[in-house]
């Protein structure tokens, strides 16, 4: 593990960077980890670590990090207006992992709130050869709804009478305060999984099955994790979510999936999708 | 402000992020803060509580490493045969040694939540270089005033049976989820061995030391019922001086709502400003 700030040097963003195991420094394979945001981000932190850990293994680079705002890196939530730093956080990512493992392409993983961001991502550059969504957003209006939910029920059940007091532009949800623009922002965005022309392997749980959208089914995998969801019950609100089993499968599958790739030759990218990347950047 | 990695440790296995102040704010020669995990949370804290503390202490001055002990967050395992409080003994050891190399400090406060007080207490005890500490929810012991205050006077509250109601329905409505989590985090970070009598030899040895030290209790922690406690557990009367105790009656163990967390914030880094620019100047 090799842990580093990088980025912008006024705002860094913190990254840890897996290397391969067993590979020479070319591999073309590569992991960009994107977290949960909130108090899913810590619940979620030493379960994509072990899943970095046994991905790197695979002889597969990765890169975790932080969004601005989020962990070690600079900032504050409090400071944004949109979720489009936070997708830029994530381009910022792509370049940086290509730039130490010499990959030209980059698989994106992406859980809950980092599923939704890597998803859109996804749609705008070329140099993502595939996707991995674990239980992700799909509707950030709903899943607003349900943090703030849990953040009612948590004062419900205060050892005294405890409101939070929120304004006309800031609102506290789970601990954290948010401009009431990123609440808009983050309410109107959605993630159709039928925009995404690479490849994706989505982790869901088995109960709450939900229809998924797909613009070609013989480029999507559906797997099922048998616990249960635990995102909104509060009794798991500080309790670190760990999915030994799901990891040791999704590792699996991820290897499977870079080996489908290189058959295709989806790793590097042709001149099409060079130029097409050189005219967003 | 700057922040950047730090690793030592044997084999640079250990790491965190050390917050330095920018150069015109600087207080020279003042103490290094450094703040341990609290359970398994990885170094930048419950709710980024943290993180918080560093920035807030870094605009005033001070610098402060928020560490992972081995075996959590992004530091590597420790091998050997050490217990587990051992362990955390050494990494706090490694983390003093490696600032003392690197920037010339040999002065340090120790920052804990819950099993990080703990730790916290276990290095502060044999390390001389520690010249003050901030318990946060630190060890307790129940008294005949906690069941009293506690036990018997929350039966009188029309809201402790409200919630007892509400959460006994929460737990038939979703089932059992937390209890073997609850017991795995609190047999894995707590020692226990810690007697009251041993307790109260270590404070009057801080004491005598002259260390510094801060306690900051919450409602939350359920063993512990006002600032009181204190004097019953410990024999010992809170002052505005080298010891000091705050009691939060409406805050939750792990500060969840943000004027909580502000308030501890504010009190950590007002309480580092009053006590350790003087005693250096001293």
């Amino acid at each position: 593990m090799n842990q580093r700030f990088f980025g912008h040097p006024e705002s860094p963003l913190f990254g840890v960077y897996h290397s391969a195991h067993g590979t020479k420094l070319g591999s073309p394979r590569a992991v960009v980890i994107c977290p949960p945001i909130g108090q899913e981000y810590i619940r979620t932190h030493w379960n994509l670590r072990l899943l970095a850990n046994q991905i790197a293994r695979q002889g597969i680079h990765v890169l975790r990090f932080d969004y601005h705002g989020v962990g070690d890196s600079a900032g504050n939530v409090l400071d944004l207006n949109k979720i489009d730093i936070w997708q830029r956080n994530i381009i910022s990512a792509i370049e940086q992992l290509k730039t130490e493992s010499g990959a030209e392409t980059v698989m994106l993983a992406g859980q809950r709130f980092g599923g939704l961001l890597a998803g859109k991502v996804a749609q705008i550059r070329t140099d993502v050869n595939s996707v991995v969504l674990w239980e992700p957003v799909l509707d950030g209006r709903s899943y607003l709804d349900d943090l703030r939910q849990l953040h009612r029920e948590m004062l419900d059940l205060w050892v005294c009478k405890m409101t939070t007091v929120n304004s006309d532009d800031q609102e506290e949800i789970l601990g954290a305060v948010f401009r009431r623009e990123l609440c808009k922002d983050i309410e109107k965005t959605t993630l159709d999984l039928a925009n995404i022309i690479q490849p994706q392997l989505v982790i869901e749980t088995v109960d709450t099955p939900r229809e998924l959208t797909c613009c070609d089914s013989s480029l999507q995998k559906v797997v099922f994790d048998d616990r249960p969801s635990s995102w909104c019950d509060l009794r798991e609100l500080e309790t670190a979510y760990l999915r030994p089993m799901v990891n040791q499968s999704t590792t699996k599958l991820i290897k499977e999936m870079f080996e489908r790739l290189e058959t295709f030759d989806a790793l590097k990218l042709d001149g099409r999708q060079l130029a097409a990347l050189e005219a967003i950047c | 402000m700057r922040e950047s990695v730090c690793k030592f440790g044997k084999n640079g296995h250990l790491f965190g992020v050390l917050t330095q102040p920018a150069d015109d704010v600087r207080v020279e020669g003042a103490p290094i803060a450094l703040i341990l995990n609290a359970g398994i949370v990885h170094r930048i804290g419950p709710f980024r509580m943290n993180v918080d503390i560093a920035r807030q202490l870094a605009s005033i001055g001070y610098s402060t490493l928020r560490m992972d002990l081995s075996g959590l967050g992004d530091s590597g395992v420790r091998t050997g045969k050490m217990e587990i409080e051992n362990r955390a003994e050494l990494d706090v050891q490694d983390a003093m040694t490696h600032l003392s190399e690197t920037t010339g400090t040999n002065k340090f406060v120790i920052v804990g939540l819950c099993s990080g007080a703990y730790n916290a207490h276990c290095v502060c005890v044999k390390d001389n270089r520690i010249v003050g500490a901030v318990f946060m929810d630190g060890i307790v012991f129940r008294t005949l005033g906690y069941f009293l205050r506690h036990k018997i006077g929350r039966l009188f509250k029309l809201r402790f049976w409200r919630n007892a109601i509400k959460r006994r329905r929460l737990k038939r409505l979703r089932g059992t989820a937390t209890d073997e989590s609850s017991a795995f985090a609190e047999s894995e970070f707590f020692g226990g061995d810690l007697s009251k009598d041993k307790v109260i030899q270590d404070l009057a040895k801080l004491m005598n030391r002259g260390v510094q030290m801060l306690f900051l209790y919450t409602d939350g922690y359920d063993d512990i019922c006002g600032r009181n406690q204190f004097r019953e557990m410990y024999g010992l009367r809170p002052d505005d001086g080298q010891l000091q105790v705050e009691y939060y009656p409406k805050s939750e163990h792990t500060f969840r709502l943000t004027e909580n967390r502000r308030t501890a914030c504010d009190r950590v880094t007002s309480w580092f400003q009053t006590r350790f620019v003087p005693l250096i100047d001293a």
